[in-house]
């Protein structure tokens, strides 16, 4: 169905760009609040948190439902996740902190929260560097989805790094923690079963 | 000792000329986005009567009301900055009283409107800093609260001073979420609390408070974090014991009992060497005692500020 998957590529392109514009909006019209950079490191991070997870909902949705449609978007959900988190990590830096390097290294150097949303990012990176499917036929299969399990230590991390940061837990948290929650059991249920390594599609 | 400018009589600016100039620098504080605000009926409700106009934080330049009123931590109408603006009509501030009790000779319960014809109000524009690093100016409108702890006569037992906000859910539907142990409480040191910077303020930019920054009646310590200056208080009682404040149960390890507001004592979640104070764009450095220092020092002389943040 190659029209099927380009309709949905095509989707997930919109879907993507979407918030983004929507941020761009509502912050040169001023509708971000008082705190206007603050309200965007939120907004970036827990979509980018949220793509994250979404990413990793679509094998076990591809199993489950017996099509292949959901992984034609995984590659550019993660990529979407990463743009997020990219740009999360660069409103902080610039606006926060107004991209002073002193503050922001000691801000790094005593803040655990910080110190894990900046592993998740770097974990990611690779990941968001062999995306392509050039990269993939030049790793290899089996060391490429070794290496691409990172993504659930980035997802484990930055759940932890979303509760940290709130002062009393609440929704965002609760709802990116059940998802990984299940997400988890699925797959340790599944590795059980199969024995690991085998490649998953 | 202490000491603040205070104004002569002859120097209390009558009410109608207040107002004008209040307006006025209401006007170029906040710019255009007032005048569409108005005074709304419920603000104007209750007269304030005279306030006395000090010196106190002229060089300060306020925050604009629509930020004090759209921002703010008020955990009893929502988590999120904007929403006690949305939620606080519900609060019935009209009748009010608070009452005073514990170790005083005359402990009693006070209408708000006796408070307020009772004790002199003063205006005091302060530094706000919140323990999240975010900081504001206040024009408050208020009494010091050592003239009310006077009036009922602290016993020489009394040590401790602790606070109480209404516990209503159906007026503060917050209170139905287990966030906190609501009612929230503060408590200070009775010195604190006699001291003549602590405030109890009932109004802010020239006019009664508005419900989402603690109306009717709220306390203000301007040298220590926001979370301290407890909103909507409807009980005070002396006592012997050092009190256990909101925060303080929830995360000992994250906000002590004094919560001085202090550049060197670190904080596991916000950075508190400096602060971005709301409507301006980079940071400021944070100021020790939040700019109060030579105020109130004192009362902290031999303390480790570390072990007692």
């Amino acid at each position: 169905m190659p029209q099927l998957t380009g309709i949905l590529r095509l989707t997930g392109l919109i879907a993507g760009t979407v918030p983004l514009v929507a941020l761009a909006w509502a912050w040169e019209s001023g509708q971000l609040g008082f705190m206007a950079s603050e309200a965007l490191i939120h907004w970036l991070g827990n979509l980018g948190l949220g793509a994250l997870l979404l990413t990793l909902t679509l094998s076990p949705l591809s199993r489950l439902t017996g099509s292949h449609l959901p992984l034609a978007l995984r590659r550019q959900a993660g990529l979407w996740a990463f743009v997020y988190l990219a740009l999360h990590a660069l409103a902080w830096s610039f606006l926060d902190m107004g991209g002073d390097a002193t503050l922001i290294r000691s801000e790094l150097a005593e803040q655990r929260h910080l110190q894990l949303g900046l592993l998740c990012l770097v974990l990611l990176m690779p990941l968001a560097l062999t995306s392509f499917r050039q990269a993939r036929e030049w790793m290899g299969l089996l060391h490429w989805l070794r290496l691409h399990r990172l993504v659930y230590a980035a997802a484990i991390g930055g759940v932890i790094h979303q509760a940290m940061v709130q002062k009393v837990l609440e929704w965002p948290t609760f709802l990116s923690a059940s998802v990984l929650a299940v997400l988890l059991v699925y797959r340790v249920a599944g590795a059980l079963r199969s024995r690991p390594g085998s490649p998953e599609t | 000792m202490y000491r603040y400018p205070r104004p002569p009589s002859s120097e209390i600016t009558p009410r109608h000329v207040f107002e004008q100039r209040r307006s006025l620098m209401k006007g170029m504080a906040a710019g255009m986005a007032l005048g569409s605000l108005g005074s709304s009926p419920a603000l104007m409700a209750r007269e304030l009567g005279s306030v006395t106009d000090t010196d106190f934080g002229q060089d300060l330049s306020p925050t604009p009301l629509e930020a004090i009123r759209g921002y703010s931590n008020f955990y009893e109408f929502g988590t999120a900055k904007e929403d006690p603006r949305q939620h606080a009509h519900q609060l019935r501030t009209d009748p009010w009283s608070v009452r005073v009790e514990g170790l005083v000779d005359k402990p009693g319960t006070f209408a708000l409107e006796d408070l307020i014809s009772r004790f002199q109000l003063e205006e005091r524009i302060y530094r706000l800093r919140c323990v999240e690093a975010w900081s504001m100016v206040i024009p408050w409108i208020g009494f010091e609260l050592r003239q009310l702890l006077k009036a009922v006569q602290p016993t020489s037992e009394a040590r401790f001073v602790v606070f109480e906000t209404l516990h209503d859910p159906e007026q503060m539907p917050g209170q139905k979420k287990d966030l906190l142990d609501w009612p929230y409480r503060e408590g200070l040191r009775l010195d604190e609390a006699m001291h003549p910077l602590t405030l109890m303020a009932v109004g802010l930019y020239g006019d009664t408070l508005p419900k989402e920054n603690g109306a009717p009646i709220r306390l203000v310590v301007p040298w220590k974090y926001g979370f301290k200056s407890i909103k909507s208080v409807v009980r005070i009682r002396l006592q012997k014991e050092q009190p256990t404040s909101s925060w303080q149960a929830v995360q000992p390890e994250e906000y002590g009992f004094y919560a001085n507001v202090n550049p060197n004592v670190k904080h596991p979640r916000w950075h508190q060497a400096t602060e971005r104070r709301v409507g301006e764009t980079g940071r400021r450095k944070t100021l020790m005692f939040n700019g109060y220092e030579s105020e109130v020092a004192d009362l902290y002389k031999g303390m480790d500020l570390e072990k007692h943040f």
